[in-house]
């Protein structure tokens, strides 16, 4: 293989396919990037078998062929060098000469034909969704995944159909026991998108295509045997589902709350970062009252001392006190938009629900610590 | 004709011989007792075949005369009792008059004595009991009494002797053990004319404790003496890490008598606490002195065991003299040994040429165990300089004297439990409640146990409703625990919680241990070198920053000594 191309070509997608690649693997070759050259194309592969990149680009082929370069490095030298055109020759036993007329690399590479093929699903229904909207959902969910597999396993975002005043939308929720957050958006011609019964998507799937889907413009993604497929210009994103379960969340979403109070985002979010300051491993729960047209918002940590802050809100309501994790506020203001949230409460061990009305929707379930 | 019958004398002392006297080591103890109890300030002992052929006590204490000596082998005849309330308040070793007769029945015996006032003294003997001679005879000040022939008028018993070998182990153990806590008188052990251990009169325990000990335990134990109105308490306790699976070497004294007391081992127990894995025993020497009105010692012919009258003092005390000693004493960040030693960096250089004995004195002369005050004041707060990690489950830091490795899971579930334990003290376990309940299904024991300790598990942060059935729904779970297998951590708990009374203290503890082990980093976590800082700091406000809650060693120590030795830089 050998092609000549210009830095900012490639530059782009190598960088972006940095985070899927492993760095630790016990497998090598899934640190490297392939490069297929073909007719007037190359094609850019990278993989860690849960989750596969692919996207082609127009570059000089000179002689066609596939060499796997580490990923890494690949990166490196394109992020070094001042020169943009560029230069890379596969030669025998599978060294790979690369040059950008300044500098010159040796590069001890992997044999190409060992690379994980990559298989694109055919005949996969696709729709088209705006990327910022699948980008906003993605956003606004994401955070209350489960950090790391353990207890529920919930490593993913349950995303499912649901029909309701007429209208057909797609559903993204998540919950790592403690908190939940779910996000309804419609979208033209669901109805064809092949999701019976919703899936799960993992973290890292979802990450990779929040960099697809926030560059803005439409992406196409579409559903076949245990993937994801997401694909945009040039670009082919391929998600392994993961096979858990996902819990009957309805049951879990209070159909009203008796308390409801309206607040200004900033305000509340700017609070809870002060309370979060005196919160620990061991103690890291805020204590909020309602009482008297008062909001009051308590951190005690006998180990650091203790903060307070009140704001003013409208309530009447009889002495309403439960404990949070001001954290879990913390990810949720932060995701949201509106100016001014809505806060319901039911009692102090129910959730608190988080809504607004620029966040067309959303919702945010965070359940209360007892103290 | 009568079917009952009184037993001829002859059998009836063999029988009551067989309580006191049942192999050579037992005579031997016997014997040394008796010459203890006569204030003699040397005792030699010489035995051969095990002390099957011959044990021969030779002292130089007060001495018998001829009719002292000839009542001495009468059963009941002692001097050291005279009515009954005397034995509420034994000061002596023996009381029983039982000892000398017992032997003199099961052996061929002579006795000769005399008494640093008489120009003369007596030689006696005696064989299965029965008076054989008395003679007078020129003898040295004190007694010497030989004991040929044990159990040759009792064939049955002589076959359960053991190999010469064995009794001579349990000699030279017994030995020991009655030696220790006598610095003041100079004893000497012979096998066959050979010296076995020969014990000069010092005022230290320390030389004692080396025979009986090893070298390498005595030197590392600590010392602790504490005091109150009618108890005393010293203790020399080996480090928790140099602990064995049997009790065998926790040697406890009551009044100098060494005694086996389930009571005060398990205070000893007790007072390491934590810091001994399950089923294992300390390395440890308990000298207890009491009043003796407040302590019987005649429980057993053998006197091996004691009542305490007011047990729950004595227990008490040791709990807390061990707890915290062991708690000043061992540091994570220096050994005990550099302290005395002095910094390795002192020492120049590190180079081969360095004179060869200077190690050697360091460890072969015998290091007095340092005092607890001296070590709490030399206590420097050094912190280690973090290395890296070993696989990702240990850290490697270097401290003044070498290297320390610490297992970093063990480490970090000491921390979680006792952040859990003061949270639990100040009755603040933050709960999180869940927003969909874990649903759990439990045999029909563990539903059990789980209704009766519900009250307390819910103090831990534990919400569990009763679904109906064996099903029980986890609505909250404490806050401090991240990334938990419920199902694994609820049945481990429960497993815990199942076989002990429902004492409200016992059950916390055991839920904090579990809850600790299941909220620690693993094994084969990577750390990165702030958290590892962060982690060493936390450590060292521990309370036994030494173990994990289950006993298992936090960290290790490897002084430069060890690593050069390895290196054979020196030898």
């Amino acid at each position: 293989m050998e092609i000549k191309f210009d830095r900012d070509q490639i530059f782009k997608c190598v960088s972006r396919v940095q985070s899927i690649i492993e760095r630790k693997s016990n497998m090598p070759i899934l640190s490297t990037i392939l490069l297929s050259a073909k007719g007037t194309e190359v094609r850019i592969s990278a993989t860690d078998l849960e989750i596969g990149f692919q996207q082609t680009v127009p570059v000089n082929v000179i002689q066609e062929g596939s060499v796997a370069i580490s990923g890494r490095k690949l990166f490196e030298i394109l992020k070094e060098s001042r020169k943009s055109s560029f230069h890379i020759r596969e030669k025998e036993n599978n060294w790979v000469y690369m040059s950008d007329d300044v500098a010159r690399f040796d590069l001890a590479c992997l044999p190409a034909d060992e690379y994980p093929t990559f298989v694109e699903p055919e005949g996969v229904q696709m729709i088209e969704v705006e990327g910022n909207i699948l980008s906003e959902m993605i956003n606004k969910t994401v955070y209350s995944v489960t950090i790391e597999e353990a207890g529920f396993k919930l490593s993913g975002v349950f995303t499912e159909k649901v029909a309701y005043e007429g209208e057909t939308f797609l559903r993204m929720v998540a919950t790592d026991g403690h908190r939940l957050s779910m996000i309804d958006k419609p979208i033209p011609d669901l109805e064809s998108l092949d999701l019976p019964n919703g899936v799960m998507i993992p973290k890292k799937g979802l990450n990779e295509l929040n960099k697809l889907a926030a560059e803005g413009g439409p992406v196409q993604i579409g559903l076949k045997q245990k993937n994801f497929v997401v694909k945009k210009g040039t670009a082919i994103l391929v998600i392994r589902l993961l096979e858990a379960k996902f819990p009957d969340y309805h049951a879990v979403i209070p159909s009203e709350e008796k308390h409801s109070i309206e607040l200004e985002r900033i305000l509340l979010l700017e609070a809870m970062r002060k309370m979060l300051i005196l919160s620990n491993e061991r103690y890291r729960a805020v204590r909020i009252a309602l009482e008297d047209n008062i909001m009051e918002l308590v951190s005690t940590n006998p180990d650091l001392g203790e903060a307070q802050e009140k704001i003013k809100v409208d309530y009447q309501g009889e002495r309403l006190e439960a404990g949070f994790n001001p954290r879990y506020f913390i990810d949720t203001l932060q995701s949201m938009e509106s100016e001014t949230v809505f806060l319901g409460f039911i009692d102090n061990s129910k959730p608190c629900i988080l809504k607004g009305d620029a966040d067309q929707g959303f919702l945010g379930l965070i359940m209360p610590m007892r103290l | 004709m009568n079917t009952i019958h009184i037993l001829p004398e002859k059998v009836a002392s063999q029988i009551a011989a067989g309580e006191v006297v049942d192999r050579p080591a037992s005579v031997v103890r016997e014997l040394i007792d008796n010459s203890i109890d006569a204030a003699a300030d040397r005792i030699f002992v010489r035995i051969e075949m095990g002390g099957k052929g011959l044990i021969k006590v030779n002292d130089n204490g007060v001495g018998m005369s001829r009719d002292d000596i000839l009542l001495c082998v009468e059963r009941y005849a002692t001097s050291k009792i005279e009515t009954a309330s005397d034995l509420f308040s034994v000061k002596s070793f023996g009381f029983r008059g039982e000892a000398l007769p017992s032997i003199a029945s099961v052996s061929r015996t002579e006795i000769v004595s005399r008494p640093k006032d008489q120009l003369a003294g007596h030689r006696l003997k005696i064989a299965g009991g029965r008076l054989i001679s008395i003679e007078e005879t020129g003898a040295p000040a004190g007694t010497i009494i030989e004991v040929r022939n044990l159990f040759y008028n009792i064939p049955a018993r002589r076959k359960f002797l053991r190999a010469v070998r064995t009794e001579t182990d349990h000699i030279i153990d017994v030995f020991s053990r009655v030696a220790l806590p006598f610095p003041g008188i100079a004893f000497k052990l012979e096998d066959a004319g050979k010296t076995i251990m020969n014990l000069p009169a010092s005022d230290q325990h320390i030389q004692r404790l080396h025979s009986l000990m090893g070298r390498k335990v005595a030197g590392a134990m600590i010392e602790v003496q504490e005091e109150n109105h009618d108890l005393g308490i010293s203790a020399y306790l080996a480090p928790p890490d140099l602990s064995r699976t049997r009790g065998d070497r926790l040697f406890v004294y009551v009044n100098g008598r060494n005694i086996r007391d389930r009571l005060v081992t398990k205070a000893v127990l007790d007072g390491y606490g934590q810091r001994l894995m399950k089923g294992q025993y300390p390395q440890a020497v308990i000298f207890i002195e009491i009043d003796p009105s407040k302590v019987d010692v005649n429980i057993h012919p053998t006197k091996q065991e004691v009542r305490f009258h007011n047990s729950r003092d004595v227990f008490q005390s040791i709990v807390s003299t061990v707890g915290k000693a062991l708690g000043q004493s061992f540091h994570p960040y220096i050994s005990p040994k550099s302290q005395q030693e002095g910094s390795f960096f002192q020492k120049e250089a590190l180079s081969i040429s360095e004179p060869v004995w200077k190690y050697y004195q360091t460890e072969q002369s015998p290091v007095a165990p340092f005092k607890v005050e001296e070590h709490e004041q030399s206590l420097i707060k050094e912190t280690p300089r973090v290395i890296g990690q070993l696989g990702n489950t240990y850290i490697l830091c270097q401290v003044t004297d070498g290297l320390l490795m610490v297992d970093q899971h063990a480490a970090h579930e000491r921390i979680v439990y006792e952040n859990l334990k003061n949270g639990a003290k100040s009755s603040r376990i933050e709960a999180q409640t869940l927003l969909i309940p874990f649903r759990l299904e439990l045999s029909t024991k563990e539903q059990r146990i789980v209704l009766e300790n519900r009250d307390q598990l819910n103090r831990l942060g534990i919400e569990l409703d009763h679904f109906g059935g064996n099903t029980f729904l986890l609505r909250s779970v404490p806050a401090i625990l991240k990334n938990v297998e419920w199902d694994a951590f609820l049945s481990e708990l429960i497993t815990e919680l199942e076989d002990d009374k429902l004492d409200d203290d016992i059950v916390l503890d055991k839920a904090l241990t579990v809850m600790a082990c299941h909220g620690a980093i693993r094994a084969g976590h990577p750390m990165t070198h702030e958290e590892i800082s962060h982690l060493l700091s936390e450590l060292e406000e521990m309370e036994i920053p030494t173990n994990c809650p289950h006993g298992r060693p936090i960290f290790k120590h490897f002084t430069y000594y060890e690593i050069e030795k390895m290196f054979k830089r020196i030898v």
